[in-house]
């Protein structure tokens, strides 16, 4: 039984010494953006109203948030990478919840029921700031 | 040798009767359960490796279900000694099952662990306010866990009583599945501290708890098959009726020496006792009347080959 209630002591400091500020970026994506800027990938591509939607969204996203932003364009490959290494916050391409792309990077839920943004693995506290501001501005 | 259908003593039948009812409710807990953890799991290796263990404790809760249908039927011309070793049978598969689910766990989670994943945990609506996935999954956690720890506490006497080796097993590991919630429960907080390593960390200690729980059980039950001396389900200690029956049958007073040995068959035990008679006993009436003794000395005690010998012979260890 002392085992347990270790744990469980373990589990309650845990939970209280951060139940404010939940979940955490393990790379500090959100924190670095405040500090910096949000940095954000966009794919060229031929569709060009979705990629203006989803410029848009990310924009009033910054500005909500109080962010500077910083767009760079390439292509899809390369913007993946960067955001595999943490050197991009977004990437936006118009992609659909059924990526190839689905293991190497963490999606937003939808903002129309279909097209999801890219955010690095794992970046939980960026993600959640995003599908917040997400829910609110859902593409009809 | 017997031949009628085996019944259990009348105040034991209650007990099989509750156990049943234990394991059909445990069933219908951990469908929901699994279909609860399948939705909210998301890419946590930690709730991923927790929802595999609860999908594969249904195993023995089955397999449960299954044998007690079938241990009581009457010996035929094809099953000559009865039904019982589907008890064993039973056990077997299930802890075969849990052996091979711990070592794939263990693999998959070290494997997520060394590729440094990073667990994305989104968020859901509930009731206009935007919540994290993982307090979510921390719900149906303790969902998964609390109920499980009660339910295998009033399994585990049931199983002592019956010598009930499936369901001892199912029943302890329900005990301990409050072990696994908790693990994961740390991870999810884990990966909300901003650790991503914690998560996968904590699938592998799940995933060595139920390795070894495995491995226990498939020694046990290949031990069991190989006829090992009967033994205590709990503690593992030889069962002292082997020697109180040798010791029964040495009071009689035909009987000069006798040697016993039993196997186990499920839930009631199999065996031999060589016996040297004083001269002029009739020896098959004496026979007769000692196996009529012998099952009614003890109901786990089944079914006892009594053998007149000249010489002992003692295959014991010295």
């Amino acid at each position: 039984m002392r085992e347990i209630t270790l744990l469980g002591i373990l589990l309650m400091f845990v939970f209280f010494s951060s139940s404010c500020n939940f979940p955490k970026d393990p790379n500090n994506s959100f924190e670095n953006a405040k500090k910096s800027s949000l940095r954000i990938g966009v794919v060229p591509k031929i569709d060009s109203t979705t990629i203006s939607f989803e410029k848009n969204l990310i924009e009033r996203f910054a500005q909500k948030e109080n962010l500077q932003t910083q767009f760079i364009s390439e292509n899809e490959t390369a913007l993946v990478k960067k955001l595999e290494n943490f050197e991009l916050d977004i990437v936006l391409g118009g992609f659909e919840k059924k990526s190839n792309w689905k293991s190497k990077v963490g999606m937003t839920k939808p903002y129309d029921g279909k097209h999801v943004l890219f955010i690095p693995r794992g970046e939980n506290r960026l993600l959640f700031q995003l599908e917040e501001f997400i829910e609110k501005n859902q593409k009809p | 040798m017997r031949t009628e259908a085996f019944e259990l003593p009348e105040d034991l039948k209650p007990k099989l009767k509750k156990a049943k009812r234990l394991e059909w409710i445990t069933l219908v807990y951990l469908a929901t359960v699994v279909v609860l953890m399948y939705l909210v799991m998301g890419s946590s290796q930690a709730m991923k490796t927790a929802w595999l263990e609860d999908a594969l404790s249904m195993i023995p809760a089955i397999s449960f279900l299954i044998a007690s249908c079938i241990y009581n039927r009457k010996p035929n011309k094809k099953f000559q000694f009865g039904f019982h070793r589907v008890f064993t049978i039973a056990f077997l598969t299930g802890s075969v099952a849990l052996f091979g689910m711990g070592l794939f766990l263990m693999v998959d989670s070290a494997i997520t662990l060394m590729k440094a994943e990073h667990p994305t945990i989104g968020t859901i609506m509930l009731f206009g306010k935007q919540i994290w996935m993982g307090w979510i999954m921390i719900a149906v956690l303790i969902y998964s866990s609390l109920p499980a720890m009660y339910l295998g506490y009033k399994k585990l006497p049931l199983a002592k009583k019956l010598h009930n080796k499936i369901l001892y097993t199912d029943a302890n590991a329900q005990k301990a599945d409050y072990m696994t919630g908790f693990a994961a429960m740390a991870g999810i907080l884990g990966i909300g501290m901003g650790w991503w390593w914690a998560d996968a960390s904590a699938a592998l200690f799940i995933s060595l708890s139920v390795l070894k729980d495995g491995y226990t059980n498939l020694k046990d039950a290949v031990e069991d098959l190989m006829d090992r001396q009967p033994l205590h389900i709990k503690d593992e200690k030889p069962d002292e009726l082997v020697v109180k029956a040798e010791n029964f049958v040495k009071s009689w007073e035909w009987v000069l020496d006798a040697k016993a040995r039993f196997r186990e068959e499920g839930q009631v035990y199999f065996g031999d006792v060589q016996i040297i008679a004083k001269p002029g006993t009739d020896i098959p009436k004496a026979i007769e009347e000692g196996l009529k003794k012998l099952h009614e000395f003890h109901w786990k005690i089944y079914d006892v080959t009594l053998m007149p010998v000249e010489k002992i012979k003692d295959y014991s260890e010295k």
